[in-house]
C-alpha cells in the first residue's frame, strides 16, 4: 500500500516536472498574436516602458468598451491602460494586477464592480490557474508554430497597443430602459470569494502605493438597484471609493437609444466618450497626476493619439 | 453553503462529458475517494449513492422519473417471477396432459405484465423523444397546425430504457431470476459511468459485479486510468479537432464540392468512432477502477469484411440487444416459423428462411434507425443497412459462384483488404446520411459526391474558414495511425495493455508520460476550441 502510494506520488511529481520543463518552450516569447499571446490587447501593457502608466483599468468587457485611454491622454495628459478581457473574473484580475505591478506603478487602479457579482466554480479556477502556472497547458496549441528559437529564446515583451486596451464599437442598438435602476432597498448577495479577491486587490494596491476605485459603468443589462446597494455597502466597509455611473445621468448623460452597441449590455464609442470624459475629469480632480503631454519620454503617446484622432475622424 | 451550491440539482451539464475537467478532476476522484474510504459492506451503497447523485447533478428533477422507473422495473420483475413460480407449482401438481394448457395460461399472464412494464417505460421514451417528430409529420401530411411538443429528455434515457427492458425480458425468458433486492436492481440500472452512453449491459453481466464490488486494487486503478487516458486521446486529439471541419461542411454542404463532402463524411465517421469508442474506453476504465468488467462496445469495427460483421463490432451491446430482443423473438414466433416452412418449400433452403429473416431484419433496422433519433434521416440510415445486409444475403450464392468462376478467393490477403475497404466505403456513406441535417440534405450531399467529385476548392483559405489547417490533419492522421496499429495488434490477439503492464517500470512510465503529454499538447481544448459534447449522449 505504502509502496503504491509512494509510486503514485513519484509518478505525479515527475509529470509536473516534465510539464514545468516544457512550459518555457510553449510560453509566447513576446506579447504579440504572432508569438502566440492570447489576450493581445490586455497583455499590451507588458510591453509598455516601465513605470509609465498612471491609471489601470481592470475587469471584463465593460472596461474595454467604456474607457478610452487616448481620450484621457488627449484631454488631461494622464496615461492609462485598460487591462481587461472578456468575462474577466476577479481571480484573473488579481493575477493581472500582480503582473502589472512587476513593471508599472499606477497610482489609481479602477476595478469593474460587475465582476464582483459574478459567481464561478472552483473547477473553472483550477482549470484556468493550471494554465497560468503551467503555460504548456494554456499555450499547448503553439505546437503548430514552434520554432527552434522557442527552446532557448528568453521572453521579451516589445509590443505596445496603440489603443491601450480600448476596443472600438461604433454600431448602435437601442436598449430597453423599462426597469433600469428602479429604486429598491434590496441588496444583492455577493459571492464571498469575490469579496476576498477584492480584499487581495486592495492589499496589493496599498502595498504598491496605489488607490483602489470601484466603478460601475452604465449598463441597463447588467446593473440595477440591488447591485448598487450591495456595492455601496461593500465599498463603505472596505473604505474604498465607489463610482456608480449608472446613478450619474447628469454627469454621464448616456442616451440609451444611441450610446450602446448591444441593447444596453455595453457602451459604443459615443457612450465610451461620455464615460471617459467624466472619468478623465475625476482623475484630474484627484490631483495625483501631472500633465505629461509635452514630456519627451511620452512622445509615443502623441504618435498614437494622432492615429486615434485619424480613426475617430474617419467615421 | 458553498458545498451545497456545488450540489445543486441539474446545474452540472458538463458532467455528461467524461472528459470535462469537472468530471475528470473533481467528480471522478471524489467518487473514487468516497468509495475507497467506505467499509467493504458499504461500498455497493456508495456506488449507488454516487450514481443517483450523478443523475441528480446532471438531470435534477428528472431523478423522480429514474426512481419511479427503477421501482417499476424491480416490481414488475418480481411480479413476473411470482407468476412463474405459481406456474411451476401448478405444472408440478398437474397431470401431464394438462401441463401445456397451464403453461399457456401463465405465459399469457407473464406476457401481460412484461408488456405493461416494457410499454410503460418505453412509452415515456416514445413521448419524450418521438412525439415532436410524430406531430410534425401529421401536420405536414394533413396540413394541420398542431403545436409541436419539445421535451427535455433525462440524460441517457435511450440507453437506460433498453437496459431496463432487457432485465424484464431476461426474467420473462428465465435467463435470470427476478431480483428481490431493489438496491441491486437500482445499481445495475443507474451505475453512473454507463448511464450516459451505455454500454447497454445485461443483468447477468454486471449486476452481481456491481453489488459485490470490493476494495480498489492498485492494478485496477492504474489500468483503468490508462484506459481513460487512451479514450481521452481519441476524443480530444481526433474527434474534437475534426469537429469544426465536419460541422462546417455538413451545415453548409451546398457551398462545397463533392470531393470535399466525401472527405467530410470520412472525417465524420472517424470523429464518431473516436468520440464514441473513446467514451466507451472511459466508461470501461472507470468501471475497472471499481473492479467491474464492462462488456466491450467496440471490437475494431473497421476491420470488418461485411456490413453484417461491422454491426457485430460497432456498438456491440446495441446490436446484441436488437438481436436478442427483436430479431430472435420475431423469427422464432409461430407465424414466422410457419412462413419459413412454407417459403422453404417454394424458394429452397437458402432463400426460404430469408423471408422471415427479412421481416425480422426489417424490424431490427427500423428500430435501430428510430432509436438513434426522431428523424427520417435516421430511419433511412436503418433502412440503408437493412438493404445492405439483406442484399448481401440474397446475392451470396451468386457471388460465391462468381468468385469461383473468376478465381477470387476471399481468404487471400488482397481480397480481404478489398472487402474491408468496400465495407468502410459503405459505412461512410451510411454515416453521411446519419450526420446530415435531414434526409433531403443527405440526398443532396450524396448527389454532389456522385456528380461533382472534385477537390479543387480544397485549399488553405477554405480550411482557414473551417478553422482547421494542415497541421490539424497531420496530427489527426498520426493519432489515427497510432489507434490503427494498436487495433491491428489487438486484432492479431496481442493485448497491448497487457504487454505494457509486463514491462519494467521506466518503460511503462515513459509510455504513460508520452500519452499524457501527447494529449496535453495536441488535444483540441482551451482558447479557440469549443468543448464538444459526447456525440452519443444526445441519442
Amino acid at each position: 500500500m505504502r509502496k503504491h502510494f509512494l509510486s503514485s506520488v513519484a509518478f505525479l511529481l515527475i509529470l509536473v516536472v516534465l510539464l514545468a520543463a516544457l512550459s518555457p518552450v510553449f510560453r509566447p516569447k513576446n506579447n504579440t498574436a504572432e508569438a502566440g499571446t492570447q489576450d493581445v490587447q490586455a497583455d499590451g501593457i507588458l510591453g509598455e516602458p516601465e513605470n509609465t502608466i498612471d491609471v489601470l483599468f481592470l475587469g471584463n468587457s465593460e472596461a474595454y468598451c467604456s474607457f478610452i485611454p487616448m481620450e484621457i491622454w488627449k484631454e488631461h495628459g494622464i496615461t492609462s491602460y485598460v487591462c481587461s478581457t472578456p468575462a474577466q473574473r476577479m481571480y484573473q484580475s488579481v493575477e493581472y494586477l500582480r503582473s502589472v505591478f512587476r513593471t508599472q506603478r499606477p497610482q489609481i487602479v479602477v476595478v469593474m464592480a460587475l465582476a464582483i457579482c459574478w459567481d464561478y466554480s472552483p473547477v473553472e479556477v483550477v482549470t484556468k490557474m493550471t494554465g497560468e502556472w503551467l503555460p504548456v497547458v494554456r499555450y499547448h496549441d503553439r505546437w503548430k508554430s514552434l520554432q527552434a528559437e522557442d527552446f532557448y529564446k528568453p521572453v521579451r515583451y516589445t509590443h505596445v497597443e496603440a489603443d491601450k486596451g480600448y476596443r472600438l464599437y461604433r454600431e448602435s442598438r437601442a436598449a430597453d430602459t423599462t426597469e433600469y435602476m428602479e429604486p429598491t432597498d434590496a441588496v444583492e448577495r455577493l459571492p464571498s470569494k469575490n469579496v476576498r479577491r477584492l480584499e487581495i486587490i486592495h492589499r496589493l494596491c496599498q502595498e504598491h502605493g496605489a488607490q483602489l476605485v470601484l466603478v460601475s459603468v452604465p449598463s441597463t443589462y447588467n446593473w440595477n438597484g440591488r447591485r448598487h446597494n450591495a456595492m455601496t455597502a461593500l465599498a463603505e466597509s472596505m473604505g474604498i471609493a465607489y463610482l456608480d455611473l449608472n446613478c450619474m445621468q447628469q454627469e454621464v448623460p448616456i442616451d440609451w437609444e444611441m450610446d450602446t452597441w448591444d441593447e444596453g449590455d455595453h457602451l459604443n464609442f459615443t457612450g465610451a466618450k461620455k464615460v471617459t470624459a467624466f472619468m478623465g475629469e475625476w482623475l484630474e480632480d484627484t490631483g495625483l497626476f501631472e500633465d505629461k503631454r509635452s514630456q519627451e519620454a511620452y512622445s509615443q503617446w502623441n504618435v498614437f493619439l494622432q492615429d486615434y484622432l485619424a480613426s475617430e475622424a474617419s467615421e | 453553503m458553498r458545498i451545497f451550491s456545488l450540489l445543486q440539482a441539474g446545474k452540472h451539464a458538463t458532467l455528461t462529458s467524461f472528459f470535462s475537467p469537472m468530471y475528470l478532476a473533481f467528480f471522478l476522484p471524489a467518487c473514487i475517494l468516497f468509495y475507497a474510504v467506505m467499509p467493504k459492506r458499504g461500498k455497493k451503497y456508495a456506488l449507488l449513492l454516487e450514481s443517483l447523485g450523478f443523475f441528480w447533478l446532471v438531470s435534477g428533477q428528472y431523478i423522480a422519473w429514474l426512481l419511479v422507473s427503477i421501482v417499476s422495473i424491480w416490481g414488475c420483475g418480481l411480479w413476473i417471477g411470482w407468476i412463474q413460480q405459481k406456474r411451476d407449482a401448478a405444472v408440478k401438481a398437474a397431470e401431464k396432459p394438462q401441463r401445456k394448457a397451464i403453461k399457456q395460461k401463465y405465459l399469457g399472464y407473464t406476457r401481460l405484465v412484461l408488456a405493461l412494464a416494457a410499454l410503460g417505460n418505453l412509452g415515456i421514451l416514445l413521448v419524450l423523444k418521438y412525439s415532436g417528430f410524430f406531430v410534425q409529420n401529421v401536420n405536414s401530411v394533413f396540413g394541420l397546425k398542431i403545436s409541436v411538443p419539445a421535451y427535455v429528455m433525462p440524460i441517457g434515457i435511450s440507453f437506460y430504457t433498453l437496459q431496463a427492458i432487457s432485465y424484464l425480458f431476461d426474467v420473462y425468458q428465465g435467463t435470470v431470476k427476478a431480483d428481490r433486492n431493489l438496491m441491486r436492481v437500482a445499481l445495475f440500472l443507474s451505475f453512473f459511468p454507463q448511464i450516459v452512453e451505455g454500454p447497454i449491459c445485461r443483468y447477468n453481466q454486471t449486476a452481481d459485479q456491481l453489488w459485490n464490488a470490493g476494495q480498489i486494487r492498485y492494478d485496477n486503478l492504474t489500468l483503468g486510468l490508462q484506459r481513460i487516458g487512451f479514450g481521452l486521446m481519441k476524443k480530444l486529439v481526433v474527434a474534437d479537432r475534426l469537429n469544426t471541419f465536419v460541422e462546417g461542411v455538413f451545415d453548409q454542404y451546398w457551398e462545397f464540392q463533392g470531393g470535399v463532402i466525401a472527405i467530410a463524411a470520412v472525417c465524420y465517421t472517424i470523429q464518431l468512432y473516436m468520440d464514441f469508442s473513446g467514451s466507451m474506453d472511459a466508461v470501461t476504465g472507470m468501471a475497472q477502477i471499481f473492479g467491474i468488467t464492462m462488456p466491450e462496445n467496440f471490437k475494431r469495427p473497421f476491420f470488418s469484411r461485411t456490413i453484417s460483421e461491422f454491426w457485430t463490432r460497432w456498438h456491440v451491446t446495441l446490436g446484441t440487444w436488437f438481436k436478442d430482443y427483436i430479431f430472435y423473438p420475431v423469427t422464432m414466433s409461430k407465424p414466422m416459423k410457419k412462413l419459413t416452412g412454407a417459403a422453404r418449400k417454394k424458394l429452397g433452403n437458402h432463400f426460404g428462411p430469408l423471408v422471415a429473416g427479412a421481416i425480422a431484419l426489417f424490424c431490427v433496422w427500423f428500430c435501430n434507425g428510430v432509436w438513434h433519433g426522431a428523424a427520417w434521416s435516421f430511419i433511412f440510415f436503418g433502412m440503408y443497412h437493412f438493404a445492405l445486409i439483406l442484399g448481401g444475403s440474397l446475392i451470396a450464392p451468386a457471388v460465391k459462384k462468381l468468385n469461383e468462376k473468376i478465381g477470387f478467393s476471399p481468404e487471400k490477403p488482397f481480397c480481404h483488404l478489398v472487402q474491408v475497404l468496400r465495407t468502410c466505403v459503405l459505412v461512410v456513406i451510411g454515416e453521411l446520411f446519419f450526420r446530415a441535417a435531414g434526409l433531403r440534405a443527405g440526398m443532396n450531399m450524396f448527389g454532389r459526391m456522385v456528380t461533382d467529385f472534385r477537390f479543387s476548392s480544397l485549399n488553405a483559405a477554405l480550411l482557414e474558414a473551417l478553422s482547421i489547417d494542415g497541421a490539424d490533419f497531420l496530427i489527426v492522421g498520426v493519432t489515427v495511425l497510432i489507434v490503427f496499429v494498436i487495433s491491428l495488434l489487438n486484432e492479431k490477439g496481442i493485448c497491448v495493455r497487457g504487454s505494457l503492464q509486463k514491462k519494467p517500470t521506466p518503460v511503462r512510465w515513459a509510455v504513460l508520460y508520452a500519452l499524457i503529454l501527447y494529449i496535453i499538447i495536441f488535444g483540441a481544448y482551451g482558447v479557440g476550441y469549443v468543448p464538444v459534447d459526447p456525440m452519443y449522449a444526445n441519442f
